[in-house]
This record gives structure tokens, C-alpha cells and sequence, in this order.
């Protein structure tokens, strides 16, 4: 009998987001008994809420860093280098141009979410979370404002659809970025395992 | 009385409680799928696993359960188990919960049906 396979996009978030060696393990076996997706992606969802936000009480000021380091790392690669420099070389007028912009502009968010991880080990995705948390927040003034303007009939409902994919995706690069980060280091960690536990290893014991 | 009250709150929650408890009744062999059934079983209410090692997490760090990791198995994709056991601390701290809660609910006419 072979064991159904719960949905591997959920698995791979919730071993990045929440690096308890024994959850993800504890959910494919209830996955077993349950069988619905919607189910396994609702507990790794909760579960990396869960695992996040303890982590955050748990370190607050560890939390006030990431955000303070996040909020430095925007200011200086958005105003300097993005603006600054990038959008008079780039000038983006044409569509493929401003596809380049925006490439570069997530880019840059996607390695803040790199290097607030880096810079918080071993509490890097609880801390990418809570600088995701920071910047949602700081995002409701202005999306109020675009959403106010369409409700007033000053600007078009593009506009405001426009502002949300945006946030959006800029939410996601983050977590990507910080995912990354985590991945990388979980791989590094499982190669330091196995040349502890390798037969050359154990022989030079 | 009233700090150790306070002590307790701070220290031991609602869920952290129903953990400790639920850890208590699997006994050996308790890692997060059991512990998580016990207090639906008990309680009635569905438990998100996340919710119950987020609690477990924090009483380990507490020094009120330890944790050790098993074999991997292939019903969980090659994942091991990661086992709980409580310590004496965790015993007692659960004796004291019960104890003061035990005290807060004496002689409550609201609970007894005088008062609604």
C-alpha cells in the first residue's frame, strides 16, 4: 500500500517556516488518515502562524532588528539604488522596460528577505514573518489612500487592483528570499549531518 | 497567594496547560499526533498541530517537557518522530495549576446554579 502524497508546495513551506524536525512528519501521517488537501494546507498555514508569531513573543527585540534592519536595507536599495540610480539609467517607458525596473525592484526585496534570514540565525523565518508583518501594516495608509480615490471616483478600480498585486508580490519576494535563505542553511546543515555520521567519519572516530 | 496566581498565569497557559495534561494521559510514545488527539478526544475541540508544537516549543524551553528525536519511518516520508516526555518540574507545575485552580473555583455560586 503506498502512502498518499500531501501537497509538496505546503510541505516545502511549512520545513522552511517552521523548522520542527518532527511537525511536518506528524501532518503527512495525518494526511494518511484525512486525505484532503485543503485540510494539510490549512494546518501548515496555522502552523507556521503558530510557529512564527511564538517565535516573536518569544524574541521581540531580535524582532525590532529585523524590522529596523529591513526598514534600512529598503530605504538605502529603494531610494539610492532603485530610484536614484536605476530608474534615470533605466528610464522605464516602454513595457520592457518597466518589466526590467520591476524585475530588478522585487529582486531587491527578495534579497531583503535574504539577508534579514542571514542576520537572524536561528530564528531567520520567524523574523522574515515579522518584518512581512511590519510591512502589511505600512501598507494600509497608502492602500487606503488608492482605495478612498476609487471610491471617490478620482481614480479607476486598475489602479487600485494595480497597488494590491504589487504589495503582494512584494509580500511574496520576501518570503521567498527568506525561504531561500532558510533552505540554504537547512541544506548546509543536513551535509555537516552526514559527514558526522559518514563511514570515514566514524572511522576517524 | 495572589503572586503565585500571577507566577502561574505568566508561566503556564490555557493550551500549554492541556498539553501537559494530554502528555500525561498518552505516556510513552507521545509526539505530536497523540497529544493533539488526546485533547480533542478530551476537550471536543480540534487542535491545529502547529498551535500544539508552538506550546511545546515553549515548555521545553521552560524545562517542563524534554524531547527526543526517533527513527524515520515511511508513512511519514522518511521524517522521524520527535518524542515528549515531561519532568518532574513539568509535574509539579501542573500539581500547582491544579491546585490554585482548584481554589479559584470553590465555592463559586455562579458555577453552582444560584446566580445566572
Amino acid at each position: 500500500m503506498t502512502t498518499p502524497q500531501p501537497p509538496r508546495l505546503a510541505t516545502w513551506v511549512l520545513e522552511r517556516f517552521c523548522a520542527d524536525p518532527g511537525l511536518a512528519g506528524d501532518l503527512i501521517e495525518e494526511y494518511g488518515r484525512r486525505r484532503s488537501a485543503l485540510w494539510y494546507w490549512k494546518q501548515a498555514v496555522m502552523a507556521v502562524g503558530a510557529y512564527s508569531t511564538s517565535q516573536i513573543m518569544e524574541h521581540k527585540w531580535l524582532a525590532a532588528r529585523a524590522i529596523a534592519t529591513g526598514y534600512v536595507i529598503w530605504y538605502v536599495f529603494n531610494w539610492t539604488l532603485l530610484k536614484g540610480f536605476v530608474r534615470p539609467w533605466l528610464d522605464p517607458d516602454t513595457t520592457l522596460e518597466k518589466a526590467a525596473f520591476l524585475a530588478v525592484g522585487y529582486s531587491i526585496w527578495m534579497a531583503n528577505g535574504w539577508t534579514i534570514a542571514k542576520l537572524h540565525r536561528p530564528y531567520s523565518t520567524a523574523m522574515v514573518f515579522a518584518y512581512v508583518i511590519w510591512s502589511i501594516v505600512a501598507s494600509v495608509p497608502p492602500v487606503y489612500d488608492v482605495l478612498v480615490s476609487t471610491v471617490t471616483g478620482s481614480t479607476d478600480a486598475s489602479a487600485l487592483a494595480q497597488v494590491l498585486v504589487m504589495r503582494t508580490v512584494t509580500i511574496m519576494a520576501l518570503m521567498t528570499g527568506g525561504a531561500l535563505a532558510a533552505y540554504r542553511d537547512q541544506l548546509k546543515r543536513r551535509a555537516q549531518d552526514w559527514r558526522q555520521d559518514s563511514p570515514r567519519a566514524f572511522a576517524a572516530r | 497567594m495572589i503572586r503565585a496566581v500571577i507566577m502561574a498565569k505568566e508561566y503556564l497557559g490555557n493550551l500549554e496547560l492541556m498539553v501537559l495534561l494530554s502528555l500525561m494521559r498518552v505516556g510513552d510514545n507521545a509526539y505530536g499526533v497523540p497529544i493533539s488527539q488526546e485533547i480533542e478526544l478530551r476537550t471536543g475541540r480540534d487542535v491545529a498541530l502547529g498551535s500544539v508544537y508552538a506550546a511545546l516549543d515553549r515548555l521545553e524551553r521552560k524545562g517542563f517537557v524534554t524531547s527526543t528525536l526517533g527513527d524515520p519511518t515511511p508513512e511519514r516520508g522518511g521524517r522521524a518522530k520527535r518524542y515528549f516526555q515531561i519532568t518532574a518540574k513539568g509535574v509539579r507545575e501542573v500539581r500547582d495549576a491544579q491546585r490554585m485552580l482548584t481554589n479559584m473555583w470553590k465555592n463559586l455560586s455562579v458555577l453552582q446554579g444560584e446566580m445566572v
